[in-house]
């Protein structure tokens, strides 16, 4: 099986190298018969890719530890699970994953288009398969997953710890799915670029994979801060570790573009503009891919350097960036605004306010990522900036960013009268005040967190007051009862409205964020079972904790030693926590596994520290062992998991299929009679878009 | 809209503003609560926000759970118990395990460069966009608009009806 998958990338390289000719030269010479030979060849990679990396699962599951990369990331007692899993565990797994990925969703991008859009798909298909080319010409030379080892060891090395955790089947898949994904309206700038084929149609027609991609990548971004949360073991979600921030780089010039393509297709502005922002945003993934991988850059993502795959991704990027460029550059002329900015009080310039806070973000987050890089060249020194530059930085552009959350949707476009301001930020502006002021009065001092909280009061208020609005002139000309108008009124422009979802869930999640500013954290050392403390939450509840006992047990890769915790709330008990220490097969990291009991509101974190003499309490010399806990009350962390779910919500009704014609769904593009398209036009006009 | 509709808005507001004080309500956290019970505190709790730590990839100081951390931790409680200043503690830190270690940028020298560029880039930005935006407005002022198409006879009574009802609710909602 290993050798069939060894042969299937090796042909799957060359498919992909021919394809892409094909591809380009059929477009160039409009000759369709050569063009489909590289669309056709698109699936074919596909195939090939899903026998490779089928092969490379085999290798897992048959313990096959000739191969270098089996023996480095499993082991014989390794569940079956992480076995699977272990095709994204390392270096040389997740470049095949993530080009099956890619070529699985080129394909649906051809199959999808075989009827539409052919003027542009030969250089679509050609764009892909360059794509394609470059990982499998780096897996088959620099990364090989099944490169043999001179001998076979008895068993493997073992799987870190750290991703011995659900969350691996989880967050890595998630967050691959959006970087590939975004390679479709990627491809598509290109075709576009190279036909000369510049109106608005590329746009709309990547317009459900750009939102796919972003989907995915804010998915992918909050399972690896859940996955950080509860495995990690020391309190936080984030930590801004280079690969977490790689993967917020492109999500953050992704959110960018979405909002700017609005402008494009309402008033035929910023073309060169989202060009460059399709472009940068595809890049920023290939760097997150390499920043994960390569390890020129200290984090927990990353467990060995490899310069060779640092210099080859850096020139694929250095590449793209000046062909990208080149072509933008060449058709500066058709890129020129149908349309300009009339005034500052417009939505045009709030969006572009939005553009420029979310740019300025991925500049502070790269700056900060790169520095220890950009310091060693200038000066032979790493500086490395933690947590606390990326706050200072950070926190201002973000409070600007939820307050044009509020502003952007409802402001009017090309010139927002004194009567559309009032009309329209009046009640915001309100519940901005009461909820400062509440909060003031309930003791909150931290003006980030009061000015996160009002901002926030300020955005959600916006979206309340629109979804009333549109609601009400809907019942009021259609004649539809509330409810109804209301599942209505979504369902025909799923997009604006479930992006008004989103909005809501960024904003809880914001609030969650703030929470982190009234953290409580108590560290217990040589506690002995029957001993007992307390901590304080900041919501004045009184968390009791009793010492049970300890104990230890084999798990299927390891030994475990668990502590058990009486928990009680203001003198109620509430249940049993039993936080671990894990020592793997293998492996001589020791792991933590956490304690959590979560409430609305916040969460009680324990961590099992220490223990005193582990080896004589597992053989029974020290049966009543000493230990050391920390435990945190980490206020309103549920919030940015509940946040999360809004988030999704919200992507999903934008994304979700318009229904057939007369079952109040939008039409496909193109699809609308022009007449039904001009009534539906008026009556978004009338609700207030 | 007339003074009892006012009124009755009012009170809606006034009601989901007490809601949210219920909701909200989130006492102060007591500063006694947060420090370790430890002399000179303050010194160490903040050289340790200050350094990340050697014995966790990527983490600072402060949060990483491993037991050797622990240990350097209380190193520093100790050594500021002792009257060490933040500055000492941080250099102290630094000398034994490296320079590497520092988790914020210095705001001297070659650190100064980590925390200019972020706002300097911003307000480069904001230059930009407002330049772009004023060239813009004076552009669509010479811009003499083409008529648009007719409106239909649907949007037409579409329009008036919706008109209607808005003039209907004072011109406020609709």
């Amino acid at each position: 099986m290993t050798q069939i998958g060894e042969i299937a990338l090796w042909v799957a390289l060359v498919l992909a190298v021919w394809g892409a000719g094909a591809a380009f030269v059929g477009g160039r010479a409009k000759r369709g018969d050569i063009a489909l030979s590289g669309e056709r060849a698109v699936i074919v990679v596909f195939a090939l890719l899903a026998i490779a990396s089928l092969a490379v699962i085999a290798a897992f599951l048959g313990n096959e530890y000739q191969y270098q990369y089996v023996a480095g990331y499993s082991n014989r007692d390794l569940p079956t699970f992480y076995k699977v899993a272990g095709l994204w565990a390392g270096q040389t797994g997740s470049l095949v994953f993530w080009a099956l990925l890619l070529s699985l969703f080129s394909s649906l991008a051809v199959v999808q288009n075989r009827n539409r859009n052919r003027e542009l798909m030969p250089y679509v298909a050609g764009t892909l398969l360059v794509v394609l080319a470059f990982f499998l010409l780096v897996i088959v030379t620099v990364s090989n997953p099944f490169t043999q080892m001179p001998f076979a060891p008895a068993d493997g090395r073992g799987l870190n710890p750290q991703l011995q955790n659900y969350w691996m089947t989880i967050h890595p898949p998630t967050l691959y799915l959006g970087f590939t994904a975004f390679t479709i309206p990627f491809s598509f700038a290109i075709a576009a670029l190279l036909s000369g084929r510049l109106d608005s149609r590329w746009i709309t027609t990547t317009r459900r994979w750009t939102l796919l991609s972003w989907f995915f990548l804010t998915n992918g971004i909050i399972f690896g801060m859940m996955w950080a949360y509860v495995e990690l073991g020391w309190g936080g979600y984030w930590f801004w570790d280079p690969v977490e921030n790689a993967s917020l780089l492109p999500w953050l010039t992704a959110t960018a573009f979405l909002h700017s393509v609005m402008i494009q297709e309402k008033r035929g502005m910023l073309k060169m503009w989202n060009m460059l922002l399709v472009v940068g945003t595809f890049l920023l993934c290939i760097l997150a891919t390499f920043l994960t991988r390569s390890g020129l850059i200290e984090s927990v993502h990353t467990f060995a350097t490899n310069l060779p795959i640092a210099y080859i991704f850096l020139g694929f990027m250095s590449v793209a960036t000046v062909m990208a460029s080149a072509l933008v550059w060449w058709r500066r002329n058709e890129l020129g605004p149908e349309a300009q900015v009339e005034s500052f009080l417009s939505r045009e310039a709030a969006f572009l306010g939005n553009n420029l806070l979310f740019i300025a973000a991925m500049f502070a987050v790269l700056w900060g990522t790169l520095m220890p890089l950009i310091t060693e060249g200038l000066m032979g020194q790493r500086i490395a900036v933690g947590p606390p530059f990326y706050n200072q930085v950070g926190i201002p552009i973000g409070l600007l960013l939820l307050a044009l959350l509020g502003i952007g949707p409802v402001i009017a476009w090309r010139k927002a009268s004194k009567r559309n301001l009032q009309r329209n930020f009046v009640w915001p502006i309100v519940a901005a005040v009461t909820v400062a002021a509440a909060l003031w009065l309930g003791g909150v001092r931290h003006v980030q967190v009061l000015l996160t909280f009002a901002l926030g009061a300020f955005a959600i208020t916006t979206v309340v007051v629109e979804f009333k609005k549109g609601t009400k002139a809907r019942a009021t000309i259609e004649g539809e009862g509330i409810p109804k108008a209301f599942v209505h009124l979504i369902q025909r422009n799923r997009r604006r409205y479930g992006g008004y979802i989103v909005h809501v869930g960024l904003v809880v999640m914001f609030m969650g964020f703030a929470g982190a500013a009234y953290n409580v954290e108590s560290e217990i050392g040589g506690m002995l079972p029957g001993e007992s403390t307390e901590i304080q939450s900041p919501f004045g509840h009184t968390y009791r904790l009793t010492y049970l006992d300890m104990s230890w047990d084999n798990h299927t890769n390891g030994v475990a030693v668990v502590a058990s915790m009486v928990i009680e709330r203001d003198g109620r008990p509430i249940g049993m926590l039993t936080p671990q220490q894990r020592w793997f097969n293998q492996r001589e990291e020791v792991n933590m596994e956490i304690g959590l009991k979560r409430a609305w509101n916040e969460d009680l974190y324990l961590i099992l520290a220490g223990v005193d003499d582990p080896g004589g309490f597992m053989e029974g010399r020290n049966p009543r062992p000493a230990a050391t806990f920390r435990i945190l009350v980490n206020p309103l962390v549920p919030w940015i998991w509940m946040g999360g779910m809004i988030m999704a919500l919200g992507t999903l009704t934008a994304l979700w299929p318009a229904g057939p014609a007369g079952s109040g769904g939008i039409p496909a593009e193109g699809t609308e009679r022009p007449e039904r398209a001009r009534a539906r036009r008026s009556e978004e006009q009338l609700a207030g878009v | 809209m007339d003074s009892r509709a006012g009124l009755a808005t009012l009170w809606r507001w006034l009601l989901a503003g007490s809601i949210l004080i219920g909701v909200v309500w989130w006492p102060e956290v007591s500063e006694a609560q947060r420090r370790q019970d430890r002399p000179n505190a303050e010194a160490a709790e903040a050289a340790i926000a200050q350094l990340r730590s050697p014995y966790c990839p990527g983490l600072m100081l402060e949060v990483c759970p491993s037991a050797s951390a622990a240990a350097l931790r209380d190193s520093i409680y100790n050594l500021a118990a002792e009257g060490q200043t933040t500055d000492d503690l941080v250099e102290w830190m630094l000398a034994r395990h490296g320079e590497e270690w520092r988790g914020v940028p210095q705001r001297s020298g070659i650190g100064l460069l980590a925390w200019v560029m972020p706002p300097l880039g911003l307000l480069i930005g904001v230059g930009v966009l407002v330049g772009w935006i004023r060239a813009s407005r004076a552009r669509a002022d010479e811009v003499v608009e083409e008529p648009e198409e007719p409106i239909s006879e649907t949007d037409r009574d579409k329009l008036a009806a919706a008109l209607r009802e808005w003039e209907a609710t004072g011109g406020e909602e609709a």
